[in-house]
Parts: structure tokens; C-alpha cells; sequence
């Protein structure tokens, strides 16, 4: 019998979220609470930080009573997901050593995959105070991104500045600088006082494939503290990431 | 392996009484065999057992119970002056019942005649050594005698010291030996007519590994065949944050200085994440800056980087610096600590995790400058793995950067025997010193008495004979010993020598230098001071010596040698000689420690020896008669002991009055110790009304000193 199961009918969003997660861990625990489910991890590297909260509502069907954990290898199942399409949707349903797929959409598919133990690591608190924030359309910020990498880039200086936000992309070679402000229309809203790290860039590009699950996004950050980024997701769900930054 | 309850151990009530205030109900396998084997009956005894396994409290015990059946005076020897005042704080306790212990190192030139008072006297290999040239007379009462560290005895430079103590030890009383695990045990036990007590306990289990890159992932390869892999990029960075982020902490030993700070910055931008304490960390940050033996940038780059609860550690730093680091990390504030081989060797600071990010390390006196690490310096630094108290298990991991190097890297750490100790004796420098040493607590021998005592070092006797006679043959050529009728003695030249505890190689530099003299050029006499044996050394670079060269404005007293080697000492001795000058020209230390690259620890290294050397090559003077000079190099000496200008002398005698402070009331126009007894509201203004009032009190009391 089913302990859990939840189901979407944004299949293509909800496999972004695993590709994009990924880009940073080999392996997660997909913990089922009754608020929601919550996905949490450091990357190999300790430079990254994930948080990912999809609320009970964001989903179509949500059964889930008391809290359940499943480990799964990423790396698998973003595999045997990689051929959804929009029209398909997605539900995964746990019992005591399997984690079942069902794709539904043009046909029907069901997958089984073991479920793991992963070692779990006690991640610190993240409730930092960030002197600055900005809000902006989450296509802004990753065009920019994308625009950076095809410079060759390596790192991006975040620099605010009497409510503007400029971000300057650079390498031994090449430097690119793009200014986002509410006047300019590049941000939806900018608060907090003047401060200034440097984050690398290919831990930024791994975030970016959420832009077509996610529609807004929030970046805090501060001198000396990590950056984060909050993709933000339908009924209040979110996708977060701390980024530690750069010594210079 | 078995654990005595304290009740059951049979030890008497004043031991019991004082370990179980510390908290201890039961002795460990290691301290449960010491008592199996005689040590209540203070037979000799050798220990080898691997670090942090209690080896301090079987010395104690047997100090202890020694001084209260059989009276007398127990010893305690260490090999570094920091292990020693550990070793003093420990040992406070026995005062509860009444012993009294002292704490004597550095400053060689004095007999410490306080110390008939005290029961228990902690020491270094070098101090000690020295009391017996000077005859201390308390140095009879002494008949127990604990070594430590003896593996030390195969190190280089100090080796043949530690061994002229253990001779002497073994010839006054009875001698508890205490080392880490040596190849020849069996051997050193003989030599010091010992029961050999070996134990392999350890109070936490080691686990080794070795572990090297394959593709995108790190492999760990345990020694009992397990095998881990871990996804990440840089091997020893990953390992370190898995550690880490489990809740451990990481000592990481690195070939070099520079190594081991550029990994703690790299270590450091991954340690956002960590839990940490930041209001401590806080505390510790603030407390690095207020340091005063440190420079102004060392502060600043350490500060930062205890923040991200990292730190780096090695003898560039000074002392008030290190023991910060170590202080934090015994309080789990600090995460990692990446250091120079050297630390393994000194104060015990134990981690969750070890890894040996090189198997060689740097060393200047060997050709290229790398050395591989040795079975036992790898045994050293492994050692450290396993917090008791806080880990379960240690884990010692070496990284090989080179999949060659695997088998090779496995079968030397895991398989090979430790290194034997060898004597040290066996260089003319050492074999000569300890020639003088024997004659100055001795006094006159016959050549066949000689030849008993030096015959109890551990070289193979026909060397010993060899060396003695081109030893007595050398010394008496250069005046430091006469022989008359096969009996041996010290000149008054030899004797101030051995006192000043100089090298006789040193005292013969010093000696020609100071007959070559025919003017008063300090660079040029600080040049060879730092030229003798005794010297300290400093790296040069190419660009330096071009400079130096350019900048010599005097004649130096000692010829530029043909040898490379040679040449290579010359100017570092001309190095440290720039470096002395600008010290006693009152340059700031942080402008030194910029121009000349070293760091703050370096510098008070360089202070130390040159102090020492300045004040020897004045009393050779003295004993060489040679008044004219005196008086010039009592004040180069007395310059180089507080860094001063020679118009600031007067000042800096007054305790509490330092090279800055003098500078200050100096150029407000108190020039002497009389003037600021006679303004005191001025010297307030100036230092503060508290330091002030203290200052005036204190040049009051010194100038009725002189006139009394």
C-alpha cells in the first residue's frame, strides 16, 4: 500500500526542479511533510546551499499523513524523466523500499526506482540578515546569466549601490557590467543599504534552468555573505539557494 | 589491555588523593603496565606508547612517589620550552601535598640557585644541559629524572644535547624515559640500562587511509580495506569539509609555509555553511588584534580567517599567535587548523581527522630542498587523529598526488618499521660542545676518564675514541682546553664558552671576528654573529642579495667564502644582520617583517639568538681581553635586547618601558630615568594616567637601586 502520494500536472516543471538540483547533489531526500514537500542539501563543494518547499497546494493531489522520507538518486531519475513533455503530468508514490513514477499524458508510464539511504548532513541556519534586497522577473536574471557564460566569465561581482543593483561579470580577460534598477525597469522592487561580494558564475548558471518553473524571483545578499536566490514557485513555493562567496 | 580502578591500583594515598580531584577513577592499559613493570620500585624504564595515552601521569607517578619515600629532587626534561610550561601548569597540582614546582628555560647563562627550594623542576634538554655547566648546586639533590620526547635524541640540530642529558641523567639517578615508538627500542633501552615497557593502546582507535583522485571522485583506501569514495574537486578540501560538516574537526599538515596558508584561504571560502560560534569566534578575532607580538597585517589576515573557523599555523607566527590557534581549537571553536610539519611535533592538539596533504616536506639543508616525511614523523602526525572525549575513532589520511606513488606511499606508513634513533654526537660540532660541557660540570680529567663517560654516549665506542681525540686535539689547538699531563682541563676561554653555552665553532667565529676588528662597525659584527653555528638563518632571494650587496657599507669581518654552501649561509648571516640593524635603528616592525618577508615569529627567533650572540661575543671579548671593545659591544648588546638607539639605553631600563614607549616620552624631551621622576605629570600626559603612575614609581625605585 501507498504511505505516500503526490501528484502534479506540471510534469515539466517538477523535473527542472530535479534537473536543476541535480547540478549541485548526487543524491537527496525527498521529505514528505503534511505542509508540503521539503528537498534539502549542500553540494559536494560546501558552496552551495538548497532549500526547495513546494506546499501541499502546489500540488494537484497531496496524500501524504505524518512525514515520510524517501532517498533517490538524482542522477537515475532525472534520467528516466528526461523524456516529459508539457502536457504530461507526474506522481510519485512511495512504499517501503520502492519510489513509484507514473508519467501520464499522450501514454502512460511507471517506473520503480529504489529507495536510498542517503547521509544526512546537519545543515546550519540559513536565517542570515542581508542588508540588501531586490525583486525581479526570474527570465531578467537568467538571460543576464546566460549572457555572462557566453562571455567566458568566471566570477560575478553583486554590488548595491543606492538601491541599484549592478552586476559585473568578469575573468582574467573579459568584464561585462549590466545595472538593474526599478527606474529601468530591470527590478520590481529594491531595498536595503549598499554592500558587495563576488559569487562564482558556474554555481549561478546551475540555478538558472528553473526559468520556466518559476516566474519571479527574489536575490539577497551582503558583503561577505552568501547570495541568495529565491525562485519563487505557484502557491507560495520556492526554490532557495545560498551561495557562499568568493574570497578576493 | 586491562583498567585498574585508581582503589584497586595499590597506589598510595597522596597519589590517589590528587588524581581523583582531577577527575581520574581508573588507570589506562598504558599506566596499568608502567606500575606492572617497576615503576613504584623507580627501576629505569623506557616507554614507547603512541601519544595521548597517558604517559604524563606514569612520570608523575613515579616523580611523586620518588620525592616522597626516597627524598631528593625529581627533574622533568622536555624538548620545547611551550611542552614544558604545559608540563609545570599539569604539574601544580602536586602542591596540594606539598611538593613545590618549578619551571626553568631559556636565559642559559645563570645556575637558577633559587631552585633549591623546589621539589619537581620542569626544564628543556637545553637548560638543563646548561645548569650542569654551571655547576648548579642543587643539581646533586637531583636523583630522578624523567626524559621526554626522547625520540628527539635523532633530531639534527638537538639530538646530541638530548643525549649528553641522558648520559648525565643515567649516571645520577634514576632515569624514566619516555618516547614515541622507536625502531630500535630494544637497543636504547640497553643503552639506557632501562626495562623496556612498549604499549600499542591508544585511548582512541586509529583508522589510516590513503587517498587519491580517480576521475571526478576521491577514493579513500583504509588500511583494513575499506574502500569510500566521495564526489569533489580538490581531494583534500573535500575530505577536510566532509569532516567538518560531520561535525569534526581537521588538522592538515602541508610541505611549506605558503602552502599551508594559501590551502586555509581556499579552505575557508567553503566553511559558510558550518555551524560555528560566531560570538566567540568573535571574541577570539578581537583578541588576535589586540595581540602585541604580532604584525599589523598577520592580525588582520588571521582575524579574518578564524571568522570562517579556519586557521593556519607554523613558526613564522608568533608565540602569542599560536597559542591563540591552539587555545581555539581545544575549544572546538576552530574547525581546521592547516600547519607546517613542526606543529605535529610540539604541543598535543589532538582532531577528529589528520591528513597528510604531502608526504615530503621543506627542508633548507637538504639538496632541492624536499625531504620525504619519515615513518616516524608520518607516525607524529597521525597520532593526532582521535579527539578523546569527542571521536569515536581517528582518521589519518595521506594524499597521494600520484597514482605511482600508491603502493609505494601504502607499504612505507603502513607496513615499514619506524626509523631507529641514531646519535647525534657524531658531528664535530656537538661531540666538541659536549666535550666542553663534560669538562665545565666536571672539571679536570684524566684523558681515560674522559674517554669512560663520552664512551656512554650511544656511538659505537671505536667513533667515540676517534672523535674524542680529534675533539681534544682541535680544542686545544684553539685554545679552549689545556692538556698537561694527560689531564684534561677548560681555559678561562673554554670555560666562559661552555657557560655561555656557545658552540665552540661559534666561539672560534666570534673569536677571529673580533681579532679581525679595527673598527666599530655594527652590521659588520652582527654579520658574524649570525654567521657562527649558533646563528639564525633566513631565506634569501636573488634580488635581496643583489641589494644587501649594494647597501654593504662597511667591511665585513668574516671573508666571502668559495664553497656554494658556504655562500649560502654568509648571506643569510648578512640577511639577519640587515634585519638586526633595523631593529636596533628603531625601523617599525611592521615595515621589517614587509622588507624582508618573514613573519613576526621569525623576527623575535632572530631577536632571541642575536641577543644571546651579541652578549656572548662581548664576555669573549672580556675573557679575551680585548677592553677597547667592550664597551662598544655591551651597548650593540644591550640595543639588540630591547631594539632601541643607543640615546633610548637609559629609558628602556625602567620595566614597562619598551622601544615604542622609550621613543614617545624620548622626543617630548624625558631623556633619562631622572627626568621623568622629576615630571611626572608629563610622562602621565603622555602614557596615560594609569601606566604613567606606574612608570614614574618604577623609575623612582630604579634609581634608588643605583645610588643603595
Amino acid at each position: 500500500m501507498d504511505i505516500v502520494r503526490v501528484k502534479t500536472v506540471d510534469a515539466v516543471s517538477m523535473v527542472d526542479i530535479f534537473k536543476t538540483l541535480n547540478e549541485f547533489i548526487p543524491e537527496v531526500t525527498l521529505d514528505f511533510t503534511e505542509e508540503g514537500l521539503k528537498i534539502s542539501g549542500i553540494d559536494a563543494s560546501k558552496v552551495v546551499l538548497i532549500n526547495v518547499f513546494l506546499p501541499k497546494s502546489y500540488f494537484d493531489e497531496y496524500d501524504v499523513s505524518g512525514e515520510e522520507k524517501a532517498g533517490v538518486n538524482l542522477e537515475d531519475l532525472t534520467d528516466l524523466l528526461s523524456g516529459v513533455t508539457k502536457n504530461d503530468s507526474l506522481a510519485l508514490s512511495g512504499e517501503d523500499s520502492t519510489l513509484t513514477i507514473e508519467i501520464e499524458g499522450e501514454y502512460y508510464r511507471k517506473f520503480a526506482i529504489p529507495r536510498l539511504q542517503v547521509e544526512s548532513v546537519e545543515l546550519p541556519q540559513t536565517d542570515l540578515e542581508f542588508p540588501f534586497r531586490a525583486k525581479l522577473i526570474t527570465p531578467t536574471f537568467t538571460e543576464i546569466i546566460s549572457g555572462f557564460e557566453d562571455l567566458g566569465a568566471d566570477a560575478v561581482r553583486f554590488k548595491s549601490n543606492d538601491g541599484k543593483l549592478t552586476l559585473t561579470a568578469y575573468s582574467d580577460v573579459v568584464e561585462s557590467t549590466i545595472e538593474l534598477s526599478t527606474e529601468n525597469g530591470g527590478l520590481l522592487e529594491a531595498e536595503g543599504s549598499d554592500a558587495e561580494s563576488v559569487y562564482g558564475l558556474e554555481y549561478l548558471a546551475n540555478t538558472t534552468r528553473l526559468k520556466r518553473a518559476s516566474g519571479s524571483m527574489e536575490i539577497r545578499f551582503g558583503t561577505q555573505l552568501p547570495l541568495k536566490l529565491r525562485y519563487e514557485m505557484p502557491q507560495g513555493g520556492y526554490n532557495d539557494f545560498y551561495i557562499a562567496p568568493r574570497a578576493e | 589491555m586491562k583498567w585498574l580502578s585508581l582503589n584497586e591500583s595499590g597506589l598510595p594515598e597522596y597519589i590517589v588523593k590528587v588524581l581523583s580531584r582531577r577527575g581520574i577513577t581508573s588507570l589506562n592499559p598504558a599506566q596499568v603496565t608502567a606500575l606492572e613493570s617497576g615503576l613504584l620500585q623507580w627501576k629505569n624504564m623506557l616507554i614507547t606508547s603512541p601519544t595521548a595515552s597517558g604517559k604524563t601521569l606514569i612520570a608523575e607517578i613515579g616523580m611523586v612517589t620518588h620525592i616522597k619515600e626516597r627524598g631528593g629532587k625529581a627533574v622533568y626534561v622536555t624538548p620545547l620550552r611551550a611542552l614544558a610550561s604545559e608540563k609545570a601548569r599539569e604539574f601544580k597540582d602536586w602542591e596540594e601535598i606539598g611538593l613545590k614546582v618549578g619551571l626553568t628555560s631559556g636565559e642559559y647563562d645563570t645556575d637558577d640557585a633559587y631552585l633549591k627550594d623546589y621539589d619537581i623542576i620542569v626544564t628543556t634538554y637545553e637548560k638543563l644541559d646548561s645548569l650542569y655547566r654551571h655547576r648548579a648546586a642543587w643539581l646533586k639533590d637531583v636523583n630522578y629524572f624523567v626524559l621526554d620526547e626522547l625520540h628527539y635524541m635523532g633530531d639534527t640540530d638537538r639530538g646530541g644535547v638530548i643525549e649528553s642529558v641522558a648520559i648525565r641523567a643515567k649516571r645520577s639517578g634514576s632515569v624514566l624515559t619516555l618516547s614515541a615508538t622507536v625502531g630500535n627500542a630494544e637497543e636504547i633501552a640497553k643503552w639506557l640500562r632501562a626495562v623496556l615497557v612498549s604499549v600499542a593502546w591508544r585511548p582512541v582507535p586509529l583508522r589510516e587511509a590513503v587517498m587519491y583522485k580517480s576521475g571526478k571522485q576521491i577514493v579513500l583506501e583504509y588500511k583494513d580495506g575499506e574502500v569510500r569514495r566521495i564526489s569533489g574537486d580538490d581531494p583534500v578540501i573535500t575530505y577536510a569539509l566532509d569532516v567538518i560538516y560531520k561535525g569534526g574537526q581537521v588538522l592538515i599538515f602541508r610541505s611549506s609555509r605558503r602552502y599551508a596558508e594559501t590551502l586555509a584561504f581556499k579552505l575557508a571560502e567553503r566553511t559558510t555553511f558550518v555551524k560555528l560560534e560566531k560570538n566567540e569566534l568573535e571574541k577570539v578575532k578581537e583578541r588576535i588584534l589586540e595581540l602585541e607580538d604580532s604584525g599589523t597585517e598577520e592580525k588582520e589576515t588571521m582575524a579574518s580567517l578564524v571568522m570562517k573557523g579556519v586557521a593556519y599555523h607554523h613558526a613564522g607566527l608568533s608565540r602569542g599567535m599560536r597559542e591563540i590557534i591552539e587555545d581555539s581549537f581545544r575549544r572546538r571553536l576552530l574547525k581546521a587548523i592547516v600547519a607546517t610539519p613542526t606543529l605535529a611535533a610540539g604541543v598535543n592538539l589532538p582532531a577528529r581527522a589528520v591528513i597528510i596533504a604531502d608526504i615530503s616536506r621543506f627542508n633548507r639543508r637538504v639538496l632541492g630542498y624536499r625531504e620525504e616525511i619519515s615513518v616516524t614523523e608520518y607516525r607524529q602526525m597521525a597520532g593526532r587523529a582521535g579527539r578523546p572525549g569527542f571521536d569515536r575513532e581517528g582518521e589519518a589520511v595521506v594524499f597521494v598526488r600520484d597514482s605511482d606513488e600508491l603502493e609505494y606511499v601504502k607499504s612505507k606508513f603502513w607496513k615499514s618499521e619506524v626509523e631507529p634513533i641514531q646519535s647525534r654526537l657524531g658531528s664535530e660540532a656537538s661531540f666538541y660542545s659536549f666535550i666542553l660541557s663534560i669538562l665545565s660540570s666536571e672539571g679536570k680529567l684524566r684523558k681515560e676518564d674522559l674517554l669512560k663517560i663520552a664512551s656512554e654516549s650511544l656511538l659505537p665506542h671505536v667513533l667515540v675514541k676517534k672523535y674524542l681525540n680529534e675533539g681534544l686535539e682541535w680544542l686545544e689547538d684553539h685554545g679552549f682546553i689545556r692538556v698537561v699531563d694527560d689531564e684534561v682541563s677548560l681555559t678561562k676561554l673554554g670555560s666562559r664558552v661552555s657557560d655561555l653555552y656557545l658552540n665552540p665553532f661559534s666561539a672560534n667565529v666570534l673569536k677571529e671576528a673580533l681579532e679581525n676588528a679595527d673598527e666599530d662597525c655594527e652590521l659588520a659584527y652582527l654579520h658574524a654573529m649570525a654567521y657562527t653555528p649558533d646563528g639564525p638563518v633566513v631565506a634569501v632571494s636573488k634580488a635581496e642579495e643583489d641589494e644587501m650587496l649594494d647597501e654593504l657599507d662597511c667591511d665585513l669581518l668574516i671573508g666571502e667564502p668559495y664553497d656554494e654552501v658556504e655562500m649560502e649561509n654568509y648571506l643569510s648571516a648578512l640577511k639577519v644582520a640587515f634585519i638586526t640593524r633595523d631593529w636596533i635603528e628603531e625601523k617599525e616592525e611592521d615595515y621589517i617583517l614587509k622588507k624582508y618577508s618573514i613573519g613576526s615569529g621569525d623576527l623575535r627567533t632572530i631577536i632571541d639568538a642575536m641577543d644571546w650572540l651579541s652578549y656572548s661575543t662581548y664576555h669573549l671579548a672580556k675573557v679575551l681581553e680585548m677592553d677597547d671593545k667592550l664597551d662598544f659591544l655591551m651597548k650593540l648588546h644591550e640595543r639588540v635586547a630591547e631594539g632601541v638607539k643607543e640615546e633610548l639605553l637609559g629609558l628602556v631600563k625602567i620595566k614597562g618601558i619598551g622601544r615604542k614607549r622609550a621613543r614617545l616620552i624620548y622626543n617630548a624631551g624625558i631623556r633619562k630615568p631622572e627626568d621623568i621622576v622629576m615630571n611626572p605629570e608629563k610622562v602621565k600626559s603622555l602614557l596615560g594616567e594609569k601606566l604613567g603612575e606606574q612608570i614614574v614609581r618604577r623609575a623612582g625605585e630604579f634609581l634608588s637601586n643605583l645610588t643603595r
